[in-house]
């Protein structure tokens, strides 16, 4: 009987999920609007991430459908939730390709996700536009994977040509030891002949340690001129206040990792005078004026406090840009994306100053950014202030 | 020269730390024979009821206070009413009882105050101190100095104070204790109490020195029963001893082979003596061999 009832539930099963099918692919021929996927961390530990960046979409959309769209089409965003996990990642991307039939997808938040998502839309030839920070999304480049964030490498080379500036050349580090950290030690070691830095002392530490006391006191006795540092919060605020304790006095360079006003907080008084690698939009008040991305990043800060009652961060910036980026190329297709290898090819040439820096994709580099979208801040009375 | 001294007066820092959650551990033990799990959620209560207290505006000293006396009283009613009431003396079930009551306070701990860490601001400034070309943090000088008194407060309570012998009566034997009339119940309670509040002032002076968040109880409390281990289970002073040896073992682990391998090295070391002397380095008093 059980078995009876199976066998009949089955096509039954099917041919409902047939019809349901085809009723959304007829959906989708709808001219006037311009299906577009995204994937954020809206849930789970990345949700300090996704619910930003989802926030700072929503907002645009609203603003490109109420200017009259795209080349006279709507933008029809449909958002899913990873839950910050890398598996359910690829199923929401399967669900937005194959049901949804987005033109392309923006996302996810973090790393894994974004990764695993990479390799399904490079098989099914899907634009994508990813916010996360590995610079392995986009490196090797493949066609039609994009991201907007800047990477370990900007910093780097920001960090290096400010201790150039400054006349010092003798570097000690210690990093974290997570993916994000240990990124961070192989390009300050790559890049170290090249701006004629010597590294004496590397150090690194666990994320869960309650102390670099240790790591410290080694930097402490090594000839170094300049302690870089390089983690994500709280790592590097313990780092500056036991440095303090065992009176290191020689300056210390922290990754924009930490370049958040959580740092600030936690090291408190400690935090005076510490240099910092940032996004402009760390401190919008600071921007040099005259500065080609003032005007869109000081746009976003009202638009977005406006909408949400509080000020935008790095993450809303990286999906604000990675919308952007796509809409700017769908316009130059007169808002057709249904060729998805024309659209891909449309991002490859898009220039576009974002708020994150200015994008100029080519077909060999798929995140855009120089070290130039970057700034060094200084930490003076308690605030992040240009460092000269 | 300075280096050698640096990673020792780093090591006596953390180790005294360890010492004062092995000795947490240890007075519990010795009247109940529980190993009590929560020790290091203690120390993270401490340090995070402060940091609220004084960011709901309470003076700095009056936080540190009501803190202290906010986890007695959690530690004792726990005592009272959870592992007090379970349905067995079984010290086995009692300690995984411990364990789960553990993880509830660090869910509960995570969804009243979230999982981003907080600082809270040292006793007195953040300026080191300089001896002798080391820098010793004014904060640490605050944590020696705690530990010392808790530890001298702890060996007057328990051996110069009637308190103290009935405390002790209990861990010798416990039905002959209350045939003298001495309630075990309410020593345990008193106990739990005691080791909360010695959690709770380490918790509080240690915050400081880095920053503190849900989850720093369980490394603590981790590090404090290998010291206990170490120096032999009912013997406070051995674990004390041990608790500045670990502390010891790994900040000069850290410093002269890798920093990456200080908690590895600091375990191996346990494993070894475990393996050469199971009972740890000074073995168990008599103290609870004539009963039970």
């Amino acid at each position: 009987m059980k078995k009876g009832l199976k066998r009949l539930l089955l096509p039954l099963l099917l041919s409902a999920i047939m019809i349901f099918v085809s009723a959304c692919g007829g959906a989708s021929e709808d001219n006037n609007t311009i299906k577009v996927g995204a994937v954020y961390s809206i849930t789970g530990p990345n949700s300090p991430l996704g619910v930003p960046e989802k926030q700072a979409v929503e907002m645009l959309v609203k603003q490109i459908n109420d200017n009259g769209g795209v080349s006279g089409k709507k933008i029809e965003l449909i958002i899913e939730d990873d839950k910050s996990d890398n598996t359910e990642a690829v199923k929401k991307i399967k669900k937005l390709v194959t049901s949804d039939k987005v033109v392309a997808v923006l996302g996810s938040s973090g790393s894994g996700p974004s990764l695993g998502m990479a390799e399904y839309a490079h098989s099914r030839k899907i634009p994508l536009i990813s916010m996360a920070a590995a610079n392995e999304v986009t490196d090797p480049v493949r066609p039609g994977i994009f991201k907007t964030p800047h990477t370990d490498i900007h910093a780097t080379k920001l960090i290096y040509k400010f201790l150039q500036q400054k006349g010092l050349k003798k570097v000690a580090f210690i990093y974290d030891s997570n993916p994000y950290g240990s990124s961070w030690a192989t390009q300050l070691k790559k890049f170290a002949s090249q701006y004629g830095i010597e590294i004496v002392a590397e150090e690194k530490y666990g994320t869960k340690d309650q102390s670099m006391n240790s790591q410290l006191t080694k930097l402490k006795n090594s000839d170094a001129e300049v302690i870089i540092v390089a983690g994500t919060n709280p790592g590097p605020a313990t780092i500056v206040k036991e440095a303090k304790q065992l009176g290191i006095k020689i300056p210390i360079v922290s990754s924009h990792g930490s370049a958040n006003h959580k740092f600030l907080e936690l090291a408190g008084k400690d935090a005076e005078g510490i240099y910092m690698a940032a996004g402009k939009l760390l401190e919008p008040d600071q921007i040099k004026p005259g500065d080609p991305q003032e005007q869109i990043i000081k746009k976003f800060v009202a638009d977005y406090q406006a909408a949400y009652k509080s000020t935008p961060d790095g993450f809303a910036g990286y999906a604000y840009d990675g919308l952007n980026i796509l809409v700017e190329a769908l316009k130059s297709l007169n808002g057709d994306g249904s060729d998805s290898e024309k659209l891909a090819e449309a991002i490859e040439n898009v220039k576009y100053v974002g708020v994150t820096g200015e994008f100029k994709f080519s077909p060999q580099d798929h995140n855009g950014l120089t070290e130039d979208s970057m700034i060094m801040m200084q930490v003076k009375d308690g605030k992040f202030q240009l460092a000269e | 020269m300075t280096e050698l001294l640096q990673y020792i007066v780093n090591g006596l820092v953390s180790g005294g730390i360890y010492a004062i959650v092995a000795a947490g551990f240890i007075t519990i033990y010795n009247v109940s024979k529980v190993i009590n799990m929560t020790q290091g959620e203690f120390l993270m209560l401490g340090g995070m009821f402060t940091v609220t207290f004084i960011g709901a505006g309470i003076p700095y000293f009056v936080s540190i206070i009501l803190a202290v006396l906010l986890v007695i009283l959690i530690g004792a009613v726990m005592q009272k009413f959870i592992i007090g009431q379970a349905k067995t003396n079984n010290p086995i079930s009692l300690i995984i009882l411990t364990i789960g009551l553990s993880i509830f306070i660090k869910g509960i701990a995570s969804f009243f105050w979230g999982k981003d860490p907080y600082a809270l601001e040292p006793i007195t400034s953040n300026d080191p101190i300089n001896i002798a070309g080391i820098s010793i943090a004014q904060q640490s000088l605050w944590v020696i100095l705690t530990v010392i008194v808790i530890l001298i407060g702890l060996w007057y309570l328990t051996e110069k104070t009637l308190l103290g012998k009935k405390i002790n009566a209990c861990s010798v034997n416990q039905q002959a204790a209350r045939l003298m009339g001495i309630s075990p119940a309410k020593m345990m309670m008193l106990a739990f109490a005691v080791s909360a509040g010695m959690g709770a002032i380490a918790g509080i002076v240690i915050a400081p020195l880095n920053v503190t968040s849900y989850d720093v109880g369980t490394l603590l409390g981790v590090k404090g029963f290998a010291a206990v281990i170490l120096g032999g289970v009912g013997n406070p002073l051995g674990a004390i001893i041990a608790g500045f040896a670990l502390g010891l073992i790994e900040s000069l682990s850290a410093g002269y082979i890798s920093s990456g391998l200080k908690d590895a090295i600091a375990f191996m070391v346990l494993i070894v003596v475990l393996l050469v002397k199971p009972t740890g380095i000074f073995s168990e008093r008599s103290v609870g061999k004539g009963g039970l």
